[in-house]
């Protein structure tokens, strides 16, 4: 490969390769050429995004408001998807609902990411009994169903009201307790794969080099170790978010997740189109797509930047 | 007679009336269902005959009427598979008030007495007539020879006695604290019960007492056998008595199947081998098992009965009122617990109830399958329902009495038992309270969790689904009486006229002070009075015998049989 030769601080002639695209710029552009799957699922991702941000600008209707057409109508100009039962415009509702999984889904792969660096990186580069005990405790987690163990908690901190917080609304206790649920355990199992990488990275030997420098643990972690485990940390994210939103669908379709009067995907598809599908098709088509989409949109970004941050898998 | 039908409004248009046919008739007296037509009991495929069913003689029945009203002879045999829309708590019928439990008990068990299918009359199950009230203290109840409980342990086909009645009637007196919810129907009424031979019960009173029959007649007041208690305690999952089924396994949520009593005491009753309830909360799965066959009749909700229909030509369908009914609800309140603020100013509980527009609620979550409530005894009891609205809905009027109460806003957490269509009813209600400001915190909870908040009579807002059986005292005393069981409101005034109808045995003078009480309790704004909804019943075409209960109370099956 040509290149410029430069002297380092210690003044060791390298070779220092052509000048290149920013890291993540050049993820992006190889995103755009390579991976068209995953350009897909980043557009799609990008608009729910923006539709969880500016809702109350492109819903024509409050998410739970009465009469914005007629009951059980189908998709018209006025109505996009059409109304359920108590009147209300599903296109509004299914937008809305985009704010909650966001929310939700985007502040429980942020707890997920902090868990599952904090435990997979300490574990990985201590190792010993640290990492025996860390690691035994995380497959008793990992055993527990997932599902199961989110329903458990809802119901412990039913009651729980949490100071700050409104009672109702995407902010309410009960959606934070739900997003730091998922969040957990979401983190404790990507924790094993950020362990294994910082495992790898512990044995490379620019960590052996810093290390004989005289740098210490922390210096160590936080400068070589965890910015060479961001590749697998941020695809974990990518794909954490589809689960996250699926997991709080899944409760809300249970009844058992956010309350009924916040618009969630997951609670129409319970609510309104268990009951109504068969006289009206769309008020199950509409929500039930809007996450689907949202799930193989995140699913497939996730896969293509797996690829892309994956040196092993680089062909370029 | 054998199985004398008592209908009081035939016989009060026939002859005078004396104190002892008002006595004897209070019962059947409260059951006005003039409105059972105007709410839904039509629309079907080929017929809109109830099926009858309840006038089977004691002796070896030869003919019973089809649900297409024509005589056939039944045929015995089979296993008629019905759908349970809810799973039963207890099988104690004086332990528990949850409906769905009698689907069991009233196969298992039987009364003294029981209303018709339609509740138009009272009619004699366990006793050889209607009781004897020789003066307004006490009744005479006759027994029917040779009753015995089913052939099964602890009881092994004993003979049933006017003993059994006594222990059962003072078990369901026993008042004790979250339980025993039906203590009401009698405690404080019956002063003495005694048995001068086995075939004869005497009830002296402590004061004179209108609904006796209609309680004597309630499906939760159904015999049982001191050894039952005495071997298994309270009677959560047993159910042993005279009738015409045998409870033989009892999946918790999945299903109930029940044998045939080979030695019941109606001979050739009941025609069927076998019982099978199968257990489903989904309207979805409901109708969906139906469509499927899985079930040869059930109760569909208002919202899933068109689909049914739609899937199934080859059924016998009918739309009848429900004993159920939605409230909504505000702080309960007793002499200890006031009104917090600002319920305790009686001007912000009429601004929320005239926010609430039941009508609307109504027709966006059922279609409109059902009835406005103006007070607290359903529409259905027409004969003593109120019939104006006191407290329309008002939305100026409302927002105008908020001002005037200094009230700018308010919120409040509402609980209920969860489920579709009660989730749908909680975001209407919130949308119409929001327009006074009064926010709705939504708080679905589980049936228990539920059972158990609303029986601590400590809830800030309550939407909730009661049913009552026809007699107005039950409407009135179980919610808004001194001992009431069901909800607390507290206001001495209201206390005594329910008081007064409960000893008035003038049919007129009753009905007066009824309708008083009604007013009464409607003014004063403990909650809103809303709806009532239809049930509509589907069989399979093979199913004959059958009648079109009004609730989900009258479990009985005897009568059925398979065409097939």
């Amino acid at each position: 490969m040509a290149g410029t030769q430069v002297t380092t601080p210690f003044g060791v002639p390298i070779d220092r390769p052509e000048s290149r695209l920013p890291f993540y710029v050049d993820v992006l552009r190889r995103l755009v050429r390579e991976k068209p799957l995953g350009l897909i699922g980043g557009v799609l991702v990008v608009m729910y995004f923006i539709a969880a941000i500016a809702a109350p600008l492109i819903a024509p209707y409050g998410p739970n408001e009465l009469g914005a057409g007629p009951r059980l109508g189908g998709p018209t100009l006025d109505n996009f998807m059409g109304t359920d039962n108590l009147g209300r415009d599903i296109f509004s509702r299914v937008i809305y609902g985009a704010r909650v999984s966001m929310t939700i889904g985007f502040v429980a792969v942020l707890i997920a990411t902090l868990i599952s660096l904090v435990v997979g990186a300490l574990s990985g580069y201590f190792g010993g009994l640290f990492d025996i005990l860390a690691q035994r405790l995380i497959d008793a987690f990992i055993a527990f169903p997932g599902l199961v163990f989110i329903i458990a908690v809802g119901a412990i901190f039913t009651d729980t009201q949490i100071s700050g917080l409104p009672k109702s609304g995407v902010f309410q206790t009960q959606n934070v307790i739900l997003a730091i649920t998922i969040g957990v355990l979401l983190g404790v199992g990507s924790s094993r794969i950020i362990r294994g990488a910082a495992l790898s990275v512990k044995s490379t030997a620019y960590v052996e080099a810093t290390r004989a420098t005289g740098a210490t643990h922390t210096r160590i972690i936080l400068f070589h170790v965890l910015p060479n485990v961001m590749a697998p940390t941020i695809t974990l994210a990518t794909l954490g978010l589809g689960t996250a939103i699926l997991s709080e669908s899944a409760l809300s379709f249970l009844g058992l997740g956010v309350s009924p009067d916040t618009a969630t995907w997951g609670g129409m598809l319970n609510r309104e189109a268990r009951t109504f599908m068969s006289q009206n098709a769309w008020i199950a088509i509409f929500p039930g797509l809007a996450l689907s989409m949202a799930i193989f949109g995140f699913n497939m970004l996730g896969d293509a930047l797996r690829d892309l941050l994956d040196p092993r898998l680089r062909t370029g | 007679m054998s199985r004398g039908e008592y209908n009081y409004w035939q016989k009060l248009a026939n002859r005078g009336v004396s104190r002892r046919a008002l006595i004897r008739s209070v019962g059947a007296g409260s059951v006005g269902l003039a409105t059972a037509a105007a709410i839904g009991c039509g629309d079907d495929d080929d017929d809109d005959e109830p099926s009858g069913g309840t006038g089977t003689p004691s002796g070896s029945p030869s003919a019973a009427p089809t649900s297409g009203g024509q005589a056939e002879t039944p045929k015995p045999g089979g296993t008629l598979t019905l759908l349970m829309g809810g799973s039963p708590r207890s099988l104690d019928p004086h332990f528990d008030t949850f409906p769905y439990n009698t689907a069991v008990t009233n196969n298992t068990n039987e009364r003294l007495l029981r209303f018709t299918p339609d509740l138009k009359t009272i009619e004699p199950e366990l006793t050889a007539s209607l009781p004897e009230s020789p003066d307004p203290l006490t009744f005479t109840i006759k027994l029917k020879p040779g009753i015995k409980f089913q052939n099964v342990d602890p009881v092994n086909g004993r003979a049933f006695t006017s003993a059994d009645v006594k222990y059962s009637l003072e078990r369901q007196m026993t008042d004790q604290a979250g339980k025993f919810q039906h203590a009401y129907f009698f405690l404080g009424a019956i002063d003495k019960i005694d048995t001068p031979d086995d075939l004869t019960v005497s009830i002296a009173m402590k004061k004179p007492y209108a609904p006796m029959l209609s309680y004597l007649a309630s499906p939760w007041t159904v015999m049982i056998a001191r050894e039952a208690v005495e071997k298994w305690g309270d009677l959560t999952e047993h159910a042993v008595g005279t009738g015409p089924f045998i409870l033989k396994n009892w999946q918790k949520d999945v299903k109930f199947e029940l044998d045939k009593n080979p030695e019941y005491w109606q001979n050739g009753l009941p025609y069927v081998d076998k019982l099978v309830y199968l257990i489903s909360t989904d309207g979805d799965t409901q109708a969906t098992m139906f469509i499927d066959k899985q079930v040869d009749g059930g109760v569909i909700g208002s919202n899933q009965n068109q689909r049914v229909r739609d899937a199934r030509k080859d059924v016998n369908y009918k739309a009848v009122p429900t004993q159920f009914w939605r409230q909504f609800r505000m702080p309960p309140t007793t002499a200890t617990q006031p009104y917090p603020k600002p319920f305790d100013d009686p001007r912000f509980r009429e601004a929320v109830v005239r926010a609430i527009d039941k009508k609307q609620v109504l027709d966006l979550v059922y279609n409109g399958d059902g009835i406005v409530a103006h007070g607290p005894i359903l529409p259905i009891y027409d004969q003593w329902a109120l019939k104006e609205e006191l407290a329309e809905f008002d939305l100026k009027k409302a927002q105008e009495l908020m001002s005037a109460a200094g009230v700018s806003e308010f919120s409040g957490e509402t609980i209920w038992a969860q489920g579709a269509e009660a989730d749908q009813i909680g975001e209407v209600l919130k949308q119409q309270l929001a327009k006074i400001n009064v926010n709705l915190e939504l708080k679905p909870m589980e049936l228990a969790a539920y059972y158990n908040q609303t029986y601590s009579y400590k809830y800030t807002f309550s939407h909730h689904q009661p049913l009552n059986n026809p007699d107005p005292d039950e409407n009135l005393a179980s919610y808004f009486g001194e001992k009431s069981a069901f909800f607390k409101h507290y206001n001495p005034a209201i206390f005594e006229v329910i008081k007064k109808q409960s000893e008035q045995l003038d049919i007129e003078k009753r009905k007066q002070l009824v309708t008083e009480a009604q007013q009464m309790i409607v003014k004063d704004f403990p909650m809103s009075f809303m709806f009532t909804t239809n049930l509509h019943h589907f069989t399979d075409k093979k199913v004959k015998g059958w009648f079109w209960p009004t609730d989900l109370y009258d479990g009985r099956k005897a009568e059925a049989w398979l065409d097939a």
